[in-house]
């Protein structure tokens, strides 16, 4: 079976082991006391990591430590983690700019609403006129 | 390696006709997302490519391809760099909802790029802790491509 980073990252026991031996190398066992599930299970997981290059295991006297590879996950999570900002950047461009367009296209049918009356010549005419001077004036 | 995607939902203020110029007429396009933008036609086949970058610093020249076009409903094109490994695909998905538009904007095959290359890339966005990373970034991406 093909292993990869997102197999390693797809399962929320193994986001916490990642976590946990993130910033320094950890002893298996003392990261099984970290969880409910059995040993093997965590176990399991770690064999996982493994193979998914994200966890090394160095032994150390008796006891079995886990060191995080993290370069593997950012090689994956850069492109990822650029787009998600860009694109979350743009679309609020973009509702910024349909709310412009949209301020813009009240104020042009406003205006083409007063500016109506006066075509045709009705005794508002006036009125509509002194109407169409005060907002310009904004 | 498996996909690699970013997925973006949002319900904008305004029908699908104005959001779908927004986002395919150019000069409406240079105004909220790609000021570099050269030419754009929303056409299946169509291609346009750009360059963006400080000056002085490394360019990075784009290449657009249109592989599909459904008016007032889906655009999707090809997004990648001119010598540079990997083709990724963007799509806007639009579709009514009363009187605003729910956008649902896909970019896939971010894997097909080299990981350690990345025209965004700059010392501050990994300076961050490995914690934020995994937690945060890392756990939304999977929650979001396992959707």
């Amino acid at each position: 079976m093909r292993r990869d980073v997102f197999q390693a990252i797809a399962d929320p026991t193994r986001r916490e082991i990642i976590r946990l031996i993130a910033q320094k190398p950890l002893p298996l066992n003392s990261i099984a006391e970290n969880f409910e599930v059995s040993r093997p299970a965590i176990s399991k997981h770690i064999r996982i990591l493994t193979e998914c290059g994200i966890v090394m295991i160095h032994t150390r006297g008796r006891e079995r430590y886990c060191e995080a590879q993290l370069q593997k996950l950012t090689e994956v999570s850069q492109w990822v983690d650029y787009f998600k900002t860009y694109w979350t950047q743009k679309l609020d461009a973009l509702a910024e700019f349909l709310e412009k367009e949209k301020a813009q296209q009240t104020r042009k049918a406003a205006t083409e609403a007063t500016a109506q009356p006066r075509k045709a010549a009705t005794p508002k005419k006036k009125k509509n006129k002194a109407y169409g001077k005060s907002t310009s004036r904004h | 390696m498996e996909k690699a995607q970013v997925v973006i939902e949002r319900t904008y203020n305004a029908p699908v006709e104005r959001v779908w110029k927004a986002i395919t007429d150019i000069d409406q396009m240079k105004q909220w997302y790609m000021p570099a933008l050269t030419s754009f036609e929303p056409k299946v086949g169509f291609e346009t490519g750009f360059s963006i970058g400080k000056a002085g610093d490394k360019q990075w020249p784009h290449v657009w391809k249109i592989t599909e076009v459904v008016p007032n409903k889906k655009i999707s094109y090809e997004w990648r760099y001119e010598g540079f490994p990997g083709n990724s695909l963007v799509t806007f998905e639009l579709s009514p909802n009363g009187d605003s538009t729910h956008l649902k904007l896909s970019h896939t095959g971010l894997e097909t790029f080299e990981g350690d290359k990345n025209p965004g890339l700059e010392p501050h966005n990994f300076a961050e802790g490995w914690n934020q990373l995994i937690n945060i970034l890392l756990k939304d991406f999977v929650e979001k491509t396992a959707a």
